[in-house]
């Protein structure tokens, strides 16, 4: 059975809604994107999400191998839904290390690790209060990244729509294009200055 | 993941993981082994153990010595026998410090 299913908090919404798919008796086989696979299952699964979008690649590579040491099934989700490119780069100035320049081919879109555990011995995978902790930073800082972005965005739109005084169509185009990368390379660095220096 | 190292202390977590290397395991056997010791008390997530086995091994206190059949063994270093000892004495200061004040005989 393939479902697609899109989530306004992708980080937070995909663990309850994995278990209540389990609690109706279907089991996880897939993940691509939005679209999620699930196969009917008498024996009942219990899911644990993780967002790793923060940490460095290798570090992602070494939990993943950990967890192949188990005989738990693992899944990657991505972060941002219904995003289909290929061979993409992104600057991620609230993650860590290589992680700061992720691309399609390491942890882009697979940000969100999917663990599926025996019902009956579920544990969650951070059951450390300093790590639950830590995971809301992360959390906190990606979202307050897009955010940022965002509402910068929508200045930039609502100036360009409003200043009637541009000469031609293209030169508007190129002077909205410009604006936003500046604001968006500023506002990254801003970023990266603020978690370099923040105290916590 | 924070250890409070700085102030001389080892998380439980930390000090468990620390005391189930004295012998080579792979990370999933630590985690079993732990559950076993504590009789399922302390039963931790994977991403806490990867937490506390990637710390260790930066503090170089556990060291990776082999890899079988696609699993990374552990084992607990020198510094990470002296920092068992370390933790050993304070947590026995703590106790004589409890039974002093609050009257406790442990």
């Amino acid at each position: 059975m393939l479902v697609l299913k899109l989530f306004l908090d992708p980080i937070g919404d995909l663990e309850p809604w994995l278990n209540h798919k389990a609690q109706e008796g279907y089991r996880l086989t897939g993940v691509r994107g939005c679209f999620y696979n699930f196969e009917p299952s008498t024996e009942r699964y219990s899911y644990h999400t993780q967002y790793l979008g923060c940490n460095r690649p290798a570090d992602n590579q070494r939990y993943l191998q950990l967890l192949s040491e188990t005989d738990f099934k693992v899944f990657r989700a991505p972060l941002n839904q219904a995003n289909f490119a290929l061979g993409r780069f992104k600057l991620r100035p609230y993650s860590s290390g290589a992680g700061v320049f992720a691309n399609s081919f390491q942890d882009l879109n697979r940000e969100i690790l999917i663990v599926e555990t025996p019902y009956q011995t579920a544990v969650p995978l951070l059951t450390d209060a300093a790590d639950i902790s830590e995971q809301y930073r992360h959390i906190r800082r990606t979202y307050a990244h897009g955010s940022i972005v965002m509402f910068c965005l929508s200045l930039i739109i609502a100036y360009i729509l409003f200043y009637k005084d541009l000469p031609t169509a293209s030169a508007r185009f190129v002077l909205f294009v410009a604006l936003l990368f500046s604001v968006a390379l500023v506002l990254n660095y801003l970023l990266l200055a603020w978690r370099a220096n923040r105290k916590i | 993941m924070r250890d409070n190292y700085t102030g001389g202390a080892l998380t439980e977590t930390m000090l468990l993981v620390l005391l189930c290397l004295e012998q080579p395991r792979h990370g999933y056997a630590v985690g079993k082994r732990i559950a076993e010791l504590t009789d399922n008390r302390v039963q931790l997530g994977m991403g806490t153990l990867y937490g506390a086995l990637n710390n260790l091994q930066k503090k170089a206190w556990i060291t990776e010595v082999s890899r079988i059949d696609g699993k990374i063994n552990y084992q607990r270093t020198s510094a990470g026998d002296e920092q068992i000892k370390a933790e050993y004495q304070r947590l026995r200061e703590l106790l004589t410090l409890i039974e002093l004040t609050g009257g406790i005989t442990c």
